[in-house]
């Protein structure tokens, strides 16, 4: 994946987040399109890509408004996703796998919070929501990230011959 | 070890690290360190948020077209009921008014009133983060906006308080956001307490109205108005209704669940209230 296409991808996405899923309230939270694309990235393109695209994605919410601490958290999902599930081959598989890693995001957003003073029952609350949701929204990350298989050219060319 | 820092995304994560420690420092040492960022955001966010926002209410004349006729009786129906009450409820009003003018000028005081000075303005960006409940405004302290300020809907409710300003921007804390505290009072019983969001209570899009005794007779139903002990914000300002009423963890005192009156979720167009002018 070229990092023209990554960015592209990346802000496409948060535009998306922005603008679209921030009027939308399911259970109580909005739907969240950037983790599940930064770990995408991650297990398809590579650690190295992960982690830029995790920073980038933490700098486009800090910009405009976000706290500062989704920078870190992005990039750490994406550079960790492309480490560990790296291995993990086709879109269930991947799917599957976000489950745990964006647990671990959420997790470590959670950890944070309660650290700030926020009371654990209502932090595991506004966590769990967020997880599912996210994980929900992983078909529409691979769908920003989707690019057609080329045409395999040489099979039309035998069935003509015959 | 040695090979695990050399990799590229383990260098990326120190520099997001010290970059994240970095802001959330210059964050809390200094005031509105973030306002150039914000600024750029806010520039970029504003022809999109118009954009959406003008979609967003087509789309919503749609959805009410398409619910149909007989909704809509139903809902003619109520208003006409509300407005029967609310017709007896301003004749007793204009007796009272009248009353209490009286009484006025009888006491020599001065006509009690109430007088706003409202700046409008554009929500422009609202952070995906499901953590807390703020907004940003595309106006500023060019337009007079300052950190304090109450800021209401176009009914007149209390959607939250302006908590940081740029020149052109203004991040507005929601109701029912953590970092939100109001002294608040209810306009039947007449009991003070505190106004303040809760992150529990923030997947419901509630707030809590706490501090109040056993004994306080506040009420399911009752209406919840902004109090001003100091002249910082006006007092008055219809904040919500009384959804609940639940006893703290402590068994001492209670707290009352309310429901905005303002409709959070859909927040398009805001007014500032800059200055106001208030006799008691």
């Amino acid at each position: 994946m070229g990092r023209p296409r990554l960015y592209l991808a990346t802000a496409l996405a948060f535009l998306v987040e922005w603008e679209v899923l921030t009027h939308v309230s399911l259970l109580g939270v909005h739907p969240r399109l950037l983790p599940a694309l930064v770990y995408l990235v991650g297990v398809s393109a590579g650690a190295d890509r992960g982690a830029e695209c995790g920073l980038f994605a933490g700098a486009l919410c800090y910009l405009t408004g976000g706290t500062p601490w989704q920078m870190a958290l992005f990039t750490l999902l994406g550079g960790i996703s492309g480490a560990v599930f790296h291995t993990m081959e086709g879109f269930w598989g991947k799917w599957l796998l976000c489950l745990p890693a964006l647990a671990g995001w959420v997790g470590l957003l959670l950890l944070g919070h309660c650290l700030g003073g926020v009371s654990l029952a209502a932090g595991l609350r506004v966590a769990g929501a967020e997880l599912l949701l996210a994980v929900v929204c992983f078909p529409g990350a691979a769908l920003l990230l989707w690019q057609p298989r080329p045409r395999r050219r040489g099979r039309v060319r035998r069935l003509r011959g015959r | 070890m040695k090979g695990f820092f050399q990799h590229t995304w383990v260098k990326l994560i120190a520099v997001a690290l010290s970059l994240s420690l970095i802001a959330a420092a210059a964050a809390l040492v200094l005031d509105g360190t973030s306002a150039p960022l914000r600024g750029l955001g806010e520039r970029v966010s504003r022809p999109f948020s118009r954009l959406f926002s003008a979609a967003a209410g087509k789309l919503s004349q749609g959805e009410d077209y398409l619910k149909g006729v007989a909704a809509l009786q139903a809902e003619n129906d109520a208003l006409e009921q509300a407005l029967a009450e609310a017709k007896q409820a301003a004749r007793t009003g204009e007796l009272a008014t009248a009353e209490n003018a009286r009484l006025r000028s009888l006491l020599g005081l001065k006509e009690a009133g109430q007088d706003l000075t409202l700046t409008a303005a554009w929500v422009v960006a609202r952070p995906g983060d499901n953590w807390q409940g703020e907004v940003t405004i595309d106006q500023g302290s060019e337009e007079g906006v300052r950190a304090g300020q109450c800021v209401v809907d176009e009914h007149g409710a209390l959607v939250g308080r302006v908590k940081e300003t740029g020149k052109t921007w203004a991040a507005v804390t929601l109701l029912w956001d953590g970092a939100f505290q109001m002294a608040g009072q209810g306009t039947q019983s007449g009991v003070l307490g505190t106004l303040e969001g809760k992150l529990d209570l923030l997947p419901q899009g509630s707030l809590a109205f706490s501090c109040l005794t056993q004994a306080d007779p506040v009420q399911v139903g009752e209406e919840i108005v902004t109090f001003a002990a100091q002249e910082s914000y006006p007092s008055g300002l219809v904040v919500g209704t009384v959804a609940s009423l639940t006893t703290d963890p402590g068994g001492l005192t209670r707290s009352a669940i309310l429901t905005p009156a303002a409709d959070l979720h859909k927040l398009s167009e805001v007014f500032v209230v800059t200055s106001f002018r208030e006799d008691r």
